[in-house]
């Protein structure tokens, strides 16, 4: 069976996906491996080491990238099977063209780690959940405001001072929170 | 009878004041984070590993497990109305579940669901009790080989009946079992894969890497998703009583269910959505109607929901009597009893009888809670659906973070643990198995324990895994799994399996 008969192109994009996460998982192996021979093995220890079984599993991961590229081969003869469960919601793979919000959040999420000490818990959350809020939930300016700055002050209530748990109150706000 | 006796001693456990209190909390929230679409048992379970630090174990495990199966009765409601699956062992319930309530016996269906889990949990509990004394004394021959080759086996079983593929779910195995090698060598005190990085030299603590993967990862689709809309719910329609035809048809699939459900759950890597596929097919096959499944047929409402229920309670035999995860949930659960210092395996029934039989009888109490949460409150709590994924999940990020933060008091644990969040984002996106990855950092640990133990008795000789009769069927076993997948008529079969088999 040639590769234009696989008429799924979800199953297309599975046959390079499984190529690419072999070279991934060469790359990653060898990286290990290398790292695992520069472990440094102090004298008058156990004879068996604290490089054999990272070895091993340097070596596990070199397997799985030949079964990946044996399973890409074996995919390609597979004709593409019908999905009972695909009139089900929620379980449909989501859009990659909409793969850069992910990005947004995660770099939104880097900027509220870096501030989350120097400005404190409260503030830097409350300025968190209302961008996100704002973007994700639009339209509805009051609630995010009300829900983000109720949130913050609520759990840093909770968990700080009634449950004694370790939340940053930030420099500017030391003496106010503490 | 030494069963019998052993519940009863230890029956004062579960129904202590404080116990109940959080098994109500466990199967509370099991029911809510059921209801909602995304953030499934793992998810809820890792959001909640920070506050079982100051718990004790018997408390921690009991709530964990009330969250576990709380979210098998919760799924179905979401099943049913928006057919959508609150979590995976739910999805073979949309087929039917949300049929029936299209055509106005969304009760019924929301009610067989509630009963159909209430009465495979509770007998799955019996045979859980049951099955813990013989396993247990079993798994007392067990010696560093034998160890080392269930843990092998165990991996290459969740690898192997991965529902995506072999190759790519040991490519999560192996690098669950590198971050489990990140750190101070417990023997030699050399340091690994830390590149010079302090916060490393202690390696990766298990509740980031598992709050990333889950939390964060699954925070990251549901955002995503939003974009794409959501579905509509179905009003609740339909008494919540069900008649006697009714039950007639579901008491069989109840049963069946049931059983294929804890079969299911004991063995590794099968878990409760092959469960919930194999009852759904099995039902059908027997239905001298098996034209209406599809259409709203309440068996196939029935046997689906009672098997994933029972595989819940199934999978805690193995992590029970011998410390061996047979999925995420219960690796993650692993986890936390490890973080809070208890060893499990064969010896944990001995050294710790009020944990694991305060824990079994927890869940008969919890099954009643359930019922009760479920058959006469589900009208309150399907309102859950009515909260903007926009307002709830920015929330869970806030709490993922929390929760590091409270752990480790640093901001570069949850650098990590974002991290990890993009890289459980991106297994969903290329259909990587998360569970193989969270067993692999559960079990790493031990497992190069126990190889080293097994080379220092053998004076070097690798050979040593098939050193005992046990030893030698799990690694032949390991091997046959991880090789069956590669022969085409078998790969054929395995990835017809959740497709035809249900039309």
């Amino acid at each position: 069976m040639s590769d234009d008969q696989i008429k799924n192109p979800e199953q297309k994009r599975g046959v390079s996906v499984l190529l690419a996460l072999a070279a991934t998982a060469i790359v990653i192996a060898t990286v290990y491996l290398v790292a695992t021979m520069n472990i440094h093995v102090p004298r008058l220890i156990d004879p068996v080491g604290p490089r054999t079984f990272p070895t091993l599993i340097g070596f596990g991961m070199l397997a799985a990238a030949i079964m990946m590229i044996l399973e890409h081969f074996q995919n390609k003869n597979l004709p593409a099977e019908p999905d009972a469960t695909s009139d089900i919601g929620g379980e449909a793979p989501s859009d990659p063209k909409y793969s850069w919000i992910v990005g947004g959040i995660f770099a939104w999420s880097m900027l509220y780690i870096l501030a989350f000490e120097p400005v404190g818990y409260v503030v830097a959350t409350a300025l968190y959940l209302c961008g996100l809020m704002f973007y994700f939930n639009r339209g509805k300016p009051v609630v995010n405001v009300l829900v983000s700055v109720l949130f913050c002050g609520v759990s840093y209530y909770i968990l700080s001072v009634l449950l004694k748990a370790q939340l940053p109150p930030g420099e500017l706000f030391r003496g106010f929170f503490s | 009878m030494d069963t019998l006796n052993l519940m009863i001693q230890h029956f004062s456990v579960a129904v202590s004041p404080e116990n109940l209190f959080i098994t109500f909390i466990g199967v509370l929230l099991g029911t809510i984070l059921g209801i909602l679409p995304g953030i499934g048992p793992a998810g809820g379970i890792v959001l909640l590993v920070p506050l079982t630090y100051g718990m004790e174990a018997t408390s921690a495990m009991i709530m964990m497990c009330g969250i576990y199966y709380g979210a098998q009765y919760g799924g179905s409601a979401t099943a049913i109305l928006i057919n959508t699956p609150g979590e995976s062992g739910s999805v073979m319930t949309c087929l039917d579940g949300y049929q029936m309530a299209k055509r106005g016996r969304a009760g019924a269906a929301l009610a067989i669901s509630a009963w159909a889990s209430f009465i495979a949990g509770t007998l799955s509990v019996i045979g859980l009790a049951f099955l813990m004394v013989p396993l247990t004394s079993f798994g007392l021959q067990f010696g560093p080989t034998e160890y080392f080759a269930l843990m092998f086996f165990a991996l290459a079983a969740v690898s192997s009946l991965s529902q995506s593929s072999t190759g790519k779910a040991l490519f999560a195995t192996m690098l669950g079992l590198m971050i489990s090698t990140v750190g101070t060598d417990m023997q030699s005190s050399a340091q690994r894969f830390s590149f010079g990085i302090p916060n490393l030299t202690d390696g990766l603590d298990f509740a980031l890497v598992a709050i990333g993967l889950f939390a964060v990862g699954e925070v990251f689709v549901s955002l995503e998703r939003l974009h794409l809309g959501t579905g509509q719910a179905q009003k609740i329609s339909g008494s919540l009583w069900l008649t006697f035809d009714d039950w007639k048809r579901s008491l069989g699939p109840i049963f069946r269910g049931g059983i294929i459900g804890f079969i299911f759950g004991v063995l590794p890597g099968v878990g409760a959505t092959a469960s919930s596929i194999a009852s759904y097919a099995v039902e059908r096959k027997l239905s001298k109607h098996p034209e209406q499944f599809g259409q709203g047929a309440i068996e196939g409402v029935a046997g689906p929901e009672a098997a994933n229920n029972a595989s819940s309670s199934g999978s805690l035999v193995p992590m029970l009597t011998l410390g061996l995860p047979s999925g995420t949930t219960t690796a993650l659960m692993l986890g936390v009893l490890i973080m809070l210092g208890v060893q499990p395996g064969p010896l944990m029934i001995i050294d710790h009888p009020d944990l694991v039989w305060g824990l079994v009888n927890s869940m008969y109490i919890g099954n009643i809670m359930l019922l009760v949460l479920n058959l006469p409150l589900i009208f309150i709590f399907v309102r859950i659906l009515q909260v903007p994924t926009g307002l709830l999940m920015p929330m869970v990020l806030v709490f993922s973070v929390i929760g590091v933060y409270s752990i480790s008091g640093n901001t570069f644990d949850i650098t990590v643990m974002m991290a990890f969040g993009l890289i459980g984002y991106l297994f969903q996106k290329f259909d990587i198995p998360l569970a193989p990855i969270v067993l692999g950092v559960v079990l790493g640990k031990q497992m190069e324990q126990n190889y080293r133990k097994m080379l220092s008795f053998s004076g070097g000789d690798p050979l040593a895994v098939f050193g005992s009769n046990i030893s030698i069927v799990l690694m032949v076993g390991s091997a046959i799994l991880l090789l069956l997948p590669l022969l085409p008529h078998v790969r054929k079969v395995l990835s017809r399996f959740s497709s035809e088999e249900v039309q």
